[in-house]
C-alpha cells in the first residue's frame, strides 16, 4: 500500500524537526521554479512539490533518502534554483525539494599551500570567491549567474561560462565529492585534497559532476583553486557588421600565443541595448555612468597577466587594419577596476537585462528554453548565428544573440509572449533549428546550462539510442527506483510538456 | 494588483536578486527572496493561490524592509518594493495583515501619530531645549523643522531633535516647529500601499500648515519623512512641486559648515563608521553630505564597509518589518554591527531614527562599539 501524505510529513518531521519541513505552498513554489511564462500559460500543470526540506547535515540527508527510497518518494536536490532548463522543477506526485542553503552552507577548509577548498553544497559561489580573494586566490570556472548561484548547483550542472575557453568548466576543478546514493549509502569519489593528477580507476567524479541531481546527492565538495591574475584591462571592439567582426576574431585567434585572453565575448546590438538599459538605471541610482556602443558585431575582451599594454596594442593593430575591413570599428578601453567590474557584471546579466530593453509584456513572456544554450564547433559559429537569426525572423521571433566566441557557444534569446499561436510557432522553430544544429553543424543542445526538463528529448538525437540506453543503465545502477530528480536528463520517462510537445503540429 | 502583475510578467526568474536581500540573508529560504515576493503578487493577481492557505505568504510580504536593494540589482527592471506595497495593500484589505502593522496604520488615521498617543504631547522631547524653542512653535518664519513621530515620542530618540535645534540655535537660524499641529508624515501607510483619502488629508494638513507659516524650507532628520514629503506628497496631492523646499538635516548641516555658520572644532578619537539609511541613500540619492559632515571633524578617522553607498545594506529597521517580525530586524542589526566591528569601527554613526532605534535594541551592552546619532555627535564637537 502506498504511504499517505500525512505519514510522509510525519516521518520527515521526525527526522528533521518541524522547522526544517514545510508544506506551505509558498515554500513549495519558491523552491521549485519553472519559467513564469509557462507556469502562467499551463495553469492546469501544477509544477508543485509536496514537501520542502532543509537538512541540517549529511546524516539527515542519509535518513531522508533511505526513507524515500523505501517508499519511492521523489527528491530534488537544489541550489539557488537559477537553472534555465527546468532542472529543479517538480514533476512527480509527492516530490520533496531538498535545499542546502539554510544549513549546509559552510566553507569547511581553505588550504592555500595545497591549493584547494572544501565546501558544503549550499555555499553561495560569490562567498567562495570573496573568501579566496583574501588570499589572492579564486575559483576559475564561473557561470553568468556566478553572483547568485550556489556551488552545489554549479557542480550539479557542471556550470561554466565566459572564462571557460581559458579555464574550463566547474568539473575540471572538482577533486572530490561526498555523495549520498539513492539507497542511503554514502560514497566518496576522488581525492579530498589538492592532488593535481590521478588516473586511478573510472572517473566517478566526472560522472557525478553535471548529473543534475539524478544520480546522487552531493553533501561535500573539494575544489582546486588558482591564483588570481595580477593585472587586467578590458576592451570593447564594435564593428557595424558581424562579418567584419568575425574577420577580426579570426586574426586575434591567430595571435593567441601572444595574448592572455581571460574573456572573449560576442554580443549583438539588442544585447548591448539591454546592457545599456541596465547601466542607465544604475547611473540613475548614483552609480558611475557607463555606456557601450550598440553595434551588431561587438566583441568584449578582458586581458590579463604580463604586458597588458602590449597586448592591447596588438589587438588594436589587428582591429584597425584598414585594408581588411569594410568599416573600421570603434574601440573602447576600460582600465579602472570599477568600470571593468560594471562592464562584466553588465555582460553577465545580459540575458535578464534584455527584458528591460523590450516593451513591458502584456502577456507572460518566455525565452524559448530549447535554443538558449546551443554550441557548434567554434570555426562555424558565425554561420550558425546568421542561420539562427534568419530562421527566427521567418517565424516572427526577435532573435537576440550573445555568447562565447572561442568555444562556439551562442545564447539565443528567442523571446516570445506566450499564446497559442506563438507557442505553436516556437515549437516548429525550435525543431527546425535543432535540425540544423544536428544535421549541418554537429552541434550540441547545451554547452553549459544543462539538460533538465526542457532539453531531454533531444539527447537521443545528439547521441543515438544505444548511447542513451547506456545512460539509462547508469541511472538504474545508481537510482533503481528513480527517486532522484525524476523525469529529467532523458534517462527516465519524458513528460509531455518537455520539448513543448503537444503544442503545434 | 494590475501593476504587480505587469512586474510578474517582466520578471525573468533569474534570481539575481535573492543574494542581496537582507531578509533572505537571515532566513536563508528562497520564500523570503524578492523573486518569491514577485511570484506571490503574480499568483494573487491571477487568482491562483488560496491566500488563506499560506502562513509564509504573509510573512514574506510583510517582512520585506523595502530597502530597494533588489530593485537596484534586478537586471530586468522589476520594481519589487512597489509590487510588495501593492500586495500588502491587497492583504490589508483582505484582513490578512499582521496586527502590528494594522495598529500603526489605524493609529495614524485616528491619532495622527504612529503610537496611538495624544498628538498634543509631540513636544515632550523639548524639555532640555525649552529656552531655544519657547517662542518657535507655529511661528511665521522661513525655515521649519519637521520632527516626525519616532523622535517626538520615543524617549531614546529625543537627542536627535534636541541636537538639531541646538545646531540651528548655534547657527543663529530662526525656525518653526508645528508642535501638536504636526501630523505623522504618512510614510508607514505608504509602505502598505495606502494612499487613501484619509492619508491624503494628513499630507494636505501638513503642507497647509507649513504654507500658512510662510515656510520656504522644511528640514527633516528622519529619512522616511524626507522621502514621503519630497517624493510622495507631490504625487499624492497631484501637484508638480511642493510650495517649499524639503531638505534632509545632513544636507542642511553640511551647508552650515561650508558657509562657516558653524564650525566643528573638537577632535573625536574613535574610528567612525557610517550607516547609509536606505531611504536617504539608495532611494533618495544622498550619499555624500553625511560623509562630508563627518570629514569636517578635525583629524577624523572614518572607515567604510565594503558595501557602502548604493550597495550599503539595510539595518533591518525599515519597511515595517520590525512591527511584526522583531527577531528578523534584530538579527539583521546585529549582523550589521558585527560587520562594522570587523571593519575596525569604534563608533557607529546613524542619520536616521529607525536605524538608530534598531541598532540600539541589538547593542546588548556591547563593549566593542558605540552607537551615536550624527546630530548628537556634531553638537558635542561644535566650537
Ligand atoms: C542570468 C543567468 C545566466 C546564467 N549563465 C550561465 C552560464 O554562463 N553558465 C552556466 O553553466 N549556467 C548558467 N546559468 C544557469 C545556472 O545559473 C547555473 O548552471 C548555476 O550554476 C546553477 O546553480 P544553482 O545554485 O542555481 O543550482 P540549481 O539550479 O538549484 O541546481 C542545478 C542542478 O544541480 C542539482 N543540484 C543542486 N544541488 C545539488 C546537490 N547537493 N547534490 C546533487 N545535485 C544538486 C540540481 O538538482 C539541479 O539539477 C545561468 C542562469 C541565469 C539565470
Ligand atoms: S532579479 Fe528581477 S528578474 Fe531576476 S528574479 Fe529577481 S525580480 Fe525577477
Ligand atoms: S526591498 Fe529589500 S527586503 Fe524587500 S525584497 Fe527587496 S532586497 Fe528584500
Amino acid at each position: 500500500m502506498r504511504i499517505s501524505k500525512e505519514e510522509i510529513e510525519k516521518r520527515l518531521i521526525e527526522i528533521l524537526g518541524e522547522d526544517n519541513v514545510s508544506t506551505d505552498p509558498i515554500d513549495l513554489i519558491s523552491h521549485g521554479y519553472v519559467s513564469k511564462g509557462l507556469e502562467t500559460y499551463f495553469k492546469d500543470l501544477k509544477f508543485r512539490a509536496t514537501y520542502f526540506v532543509t537538512p541540517r547535515n549529511k546524516e539527515d540527508v542519509i535518513q531522508i533518502v533511505k526513507f524515500c527510497n523505501k517508499n519511492k518518494i521523489p527528491i530534488i536536490p537544489r541550489g539557488a534554483g537559477t537553472s534555465t532548463a527546468g532542472q529543479v522543477v517538480p514533476i512527480e506526485e509527492n516530490t520533496i525539494l531538498m535545499d542546502f542553503g539554510k544549513h549546509m552552507n559552510k566553507i569547511k577548509e581553505i588550504n592555500i599551500s595545497e591549493e584547494y577548498i572544501i565546501v558544503e553544497p549550499g555555499v553561495p559561489f560569490i562567498d567562495i570567491q570573496k573568501e579566496l580573494s583574501k588570499f589572492g586566490y579564486f575559483f576559475q570556472a564561473e557561470p553568468g549567474s556566478a553572483f547568485y548561484c550556489q556551488i552545489g548547483g554549479m557542480v550539479g550542472n557542471n556550470a561554466s561560462g565566459a572564462t571557460s575557453h581559458k579555464y574550463g568548466t566547474t568539473g575540471d576543478y572538482v577533486n572530490h565529492l561526498e555523495i549520498v546514493l539513492a539507497d542511503g549509502t554514502m560514497i566518496n569519489v576522488g581525492h579530498r585534497n589538492g592532488i593535481v593528477k590521478s588516473v586511478a580507476g573510472y572517473d566517478l567524479v566526472r560522472l557525478f559532476v553535471g548529473s543534475e541531481g539524478t544520480l546522487g546527492i552531493i553533501t561535500e565538495i573539494t575544489l582546486k583553486i588558482g591564483k588570481m591574475p595580477k593585472n587586467e584591462k578590458s576592451m570593447i571592439i564594435s564593428f557595424k557588421t558581424l562579418d567584419d567582426c568575425w574577420k577580426c576574431v579570426k586574426k586575434i585567434k591567430e595571435e593567441s600565443e601572444n595574448l592572455n585572453l581571460e574573456l572573449f565575448e560576442y554580443a549583438d546590438s539588442m544585447t548591448l541595448e539591454g546592457i545599456n538599459a541596465n547601466f542607465k538605471w544604475l547611473a540613475k541610482r548614483g552609480y558611475k555612468k557607463i555606456k557601450v556602443k550598440k553595434r551588431d558585431g561587438t566583441i568584449l575582451l578582458k586581458l590579463v597577466g604580463k604586458d597588458i599594454d602590449g597586448q592591447i596594442e596588438l589587438i588594436k593593430e589587428i582591429a584597425t587594419n584598414e585594408n581588411f575591413y569594410d568599416e573600421l570599428p570603434a574601440i573602447d578601453i576600460f582600465e579602472e577596476p570599477f568600470d571593468q567590474v560594471m562592464l562584466w557584471e553588465g555582460r553577465h546579466n545580459a540575458g535578464p537585462s534584455i527584458a528591460r530593453a523590450m516593451k513591458p509584456p502584456q502577456d507572460p513572456r518566455m525565452y524559448i528554453p530549447l535554443v538558449l544554450d546551443l554550441a557548434v564547433p567554434p570555426n562555424k559559429v558565425i554561420n550558425f548565428i546568421k542561420i539562427a537569426k534568419q530562421l527566427s525572423k521567418e517565424f516572427g521571433i526577435l532573435p537576440i544573440t550573445f555568447g562565447h566566441f572561442l568555444d562556439g557557444n551562442v545564447h539565443l534569446i528567442a523571446a516570445i509572449t506566450i499564446n497559442e499561436e506563438t507557442l505553436k510557432n516556437a515549437r516548429i522553430f525550435q525543431q527546425k533549428l535543432m535540425d540544423k544544429i544536428y544535421n549541418e553543424f554537429g552541434g550540441t543542445i547545451t554547452a553549459e546550462h544543462g539538460v533538465g526538463l526542457w532539453k531531454q528529448s533531444q539527447l537521443v538525437r545528439e547521441y543515438g539510442e544505444t548511447t542513451m540506453n547506456i545512460m539509462k543503465k547508469i541511472k538504474d545502477l545508481f537510482d533503481p527506483n528513480h527517486i532522484l530528480n525524476p523525469c529529467k536528463m532523458g534517462v527516465d520517462k519524458i513528460p509531455e510538456i518537455a520539448d513543448l510537445k503537444g503544442l503545434g503540429e | 494588483m494590475e501593476e504587480a502583475f505587469a512586474y510578474f510578467n517582466l520578471c525573468t526568474s533569474c534570481n539575481t536578486c535573492y543574494i542581496t536581500c537582507p531578509i533572505y540573508k537571515v532566513k536563508k529560504l528562497q520564500s523570503f527572496a524578492p523573486r518569491s515576493r514577485i511570484t506571490i503578487a503574480g499568483l494573487i493577481a491571477q487568482n491562483r493561490i488560496d491566500i488563506n492557505s499560506s502562513k509564509r505568504l504573509v510573512e514574506s510580504i510583510f517582512s520585506c524592509v523595502l530597502c530597494d536593494m533588489c530593485h537596484n540589482v534586478c537586471p530586468s527592471g522589476v520594481d519589487i518594493p512597489k509590487t510588495v506595497k501593492a500586495t500588502r495593500k491587497y492583504l490589508v484589505n483582505q484582513k490578512l495583515s499582521p496586527s502590528g502593522v494594522n495598529s500603526i496604520i489605524e493609529s495614524i488615521k485616528k491619532y495622527k501619530n504612529i503610537f496611538s498617543l495624544d498628538n498634543e504631547d509631540r513636544l515632550d522631547w523639548t524639555e532640555e531645549v525649552e529656552n531655544i524653542i519657547k517662542d518657535k512653535i507655529n511661528k511665521k518664519t522661513e525655515i521649519a523643522f519637521y520632527v516626525g513621530c519616532q523622535q517626538s515620542f520615543k524617549g531614546s530618540l529625543y537627542m536627535m531633535p534636541e541636537s538639531m535645534v541646538k545646531i540651528l540655535d548655534k547657527a543663529r537660524i530662526d525656525f518653526t516647529l508645528l508642535g501638536g499641529e504636526e501630523w505623522c508624515c504618512g510614510n508607514p501607510a505608504f509602505l502598505v500601499g495606502d494612499r487613501s483619502d484619509e492619508i491624503k488629508e494628513i499630507a494636505k494638513h501638513n503642507v497647509e500648515k507649513m504654507e500658512n507659516l510662510g515656510v520656504k524650507k522644511v528640514i527633516m532628520t528622519c529619512p522616511g519623512c524626507y522621502k514621503a514629503w519630497k517624493f510622495i506628497y507631490p504625487e499624492l496631492l497631484g501637484i508638480k512641486k511642493l510650495p517649499f523646499e524639503i531638505v534632509h538635516s545632513t544636507e542642511f548641516i553640511f551647508d552650515l559648515i561650508k558657509t562657516n555658520k558653524i564650525e566643528i572644532a573638537q577632535k573625536y578619537e574613535n574610528i567612525l563608521g557610517y550607516q547609509d539609511p536606505c531611504d536617504l541613500a539608495r532611494i533618495s540619492g544622498i550619499f555624500e553630505e553625511p560623509r562630508d559632515i563627518i570629514k569636517s571633524i578635525p583629524q577624523v578617522k572614518i572607515v567604510e564597509l565594503e558595501d557602502n553607498r548604493q550597495k550599503a545594506t539595510c539595518c533591518g529597521g525599515g519597511g515595517l518589518c520590525k512591527a511584526s517580525y522583531e527577531p528578523i530586524a534584530s538579527e539583521i542589526a546585529s549582523n550589521k554591527i558585527d560587520e562594522f566591528v570587523n571593519a575596525g569601527v569604534e563608533t557607529l554613526l546613524t542619520a536616521c531614527p529607525a536605524c538608530y532605534d534598531n541598532f540600539a535594541s541589538s547593542m546588548n551592552d556591547r563593549k566593542d562599539i558605540q552607537l551615536k546619532d550624527i546630530h548628537e555627535l556634531i553638537v558635542k564637537l561644535l566650537k
